[in-house]
């Protein structure tokens, strides 16, 4: 058992980086994708999307439909290319906490949505439970992700390491 | 080599430039009226220059449809500023006829008799949904004829198939906007609802077209 343990720690210790640098880049390109996908189209169609869900007043829809794909794209590609990982975790993390939240209540009120609406007008659709699946994983890597102190090819690895004394 | 600290504030913000820029460029990119909801104002029931719509995506054989028509109408006489604009949205895989009865009344849109033909096909739906299959068209013929329409153009212009283009881009309008079932209706394109209550209904009215 030991010998096991062992071995799949040093495994780790040689992939470790090259994982967490993929799902650094694949995270960050799914929630570019996702932003970008709702920026592409009328902020009418997201609105739409939001009020399918019934959790907000509709007067509040517009302004959350504006907001919320460019916190998508921004945050999402500062996390693709590695900049300010750990500021950048914060937001993603409550998105998909609060996509959690959203998509969970409407399983549970069963409102028979069949397109979570996540990526706009594309062809990429996924049922509301494979949306709320997604995201608990998004929540468990970032986290995973926000943990690390390094990380490979990212930008902050271009800059001077922050001193204590600033 | 590493890069000062000073310039970290500096990359953030070009990246998010970058960012902006990129929508700008994806935005131009897309072609002028993909996502547009279009007005097609021969298909308007009720006050044109009314601000709030309602936007109802329906198939004549759809029997949910049928049920709401009377309703819709009667709530239209009752709010002045109403505003209803239809949109086709046929379930062409179970609703075989529908395709041609919404190209029909494109057809006598041309003439300016959308809504008067559009009423026609959801009272007379009885007669034109249950003779046999390829015969309805004659049905389509005659109620042109009914309303006064020139026979020969609109017989022209249904045989043509030159509307099914429209019906279909109608259909694409709706499923950009997550409708995948009729009747479904749009309250000023942005909300959806597929109640088919009456006392819904007005609430809805109330809500949008109250004095």
């Amino acid at each position: 058992m030991n010998y096991f343990i062992t071995k799949v720690k040093v495994i780790w210790g040689l992939w470790k980086r090259p994982i967490l640098f993929l799902l650094r880049v694949s995270i960050g390109a799914l929630f570019v994708f996702s932003g970008y996908t709702k920026l592409m189209q009328p902020k009418e169609i997201f609105e739409i999307s939001i009020n399918m869900y019934q959790l907000i007043p509709a007067s509040l829809a517009p302004f959350v439909a504006s907001v919320l794909p460019w916190i998508e794209f921004v945050f999402g590609s500062f996390f693709l290319l590695g900049y300010n990982i750990e500021m950048s975790s914060i937001p993603l993390v409550c998105l998909a906490v609060l996509f959690q939240i959203v998509l969970g209540q409407s399983l549970l009120r069963q409102l028979g949505l069949d397109d979570c609406g996540c990526y706009g007008h594309t062809n990429v659709h996924l049922t509301i439970y494979q949306s709320f699946c997604l995201d608990t994983a998004l929540v468990l890597l970032i986290t995973l992700l926000f943990s690390e102190d390094h990380h490979a090819l990212a930008l902050d690895n271009l800059f001077e390491t922050k001193t204590k004394h600033g | 080599m590493k890069l000062p600290r000073k310039y970290y504030l500096v990359v953030g913000i070009l990246i998010v430039l970058i960012d902006v820029a990129t929508c700008l460029i994806g935005r131009s990119l897309v072609p002028p009226g993909k996502y547009l909801l279009r007005p097609e104002p021969w298909k308007t029931r009720g006050d044109p220059s009314s601000q709030s719509f309602l936007v109802e995506f329906m198939d004549y054989q759809c029997p949910f449809c049928q049920h709401i028509h009377p309703i819709l109408k009667k709530l239209m006489k009752e709010y002045p500023k109403a505003k209803l604009i239809y949109k086709h949205y046929p379930i062409d895989s179970i609703h075989k006829r529908a395709v041609k009865a919404a190209e029909a009344a494109e057809c006598a849109g041309d003439q300016g008799k959308f809504l008067e033909y559009h009423d026609l096909l959801f009272a007379k739906s009885d007669e034109w949904m249950k003779v046999e299959y390829g015969h309805y068209i004659y049905n389509f013929y005659h109620y042109a004829r009914d309303l006064g329409l020139d026979e020969a153009a609109f017989k022209a212009c249904l045989d043509s198939g030159a509307k099914e283009k429209i019906v279909f881009e109608n259909k694409a309008e709706g499923q950009a906007r997550y409708v995948n079932m009729v009747p479904t209706l749009l309250i000023n394109g942005t909300r959806v609802i597929t109640t088919t209550d009456e006392n819904n209904f007005r609430k809805v009215f109330n809500e949008l077209f109250h004095n």
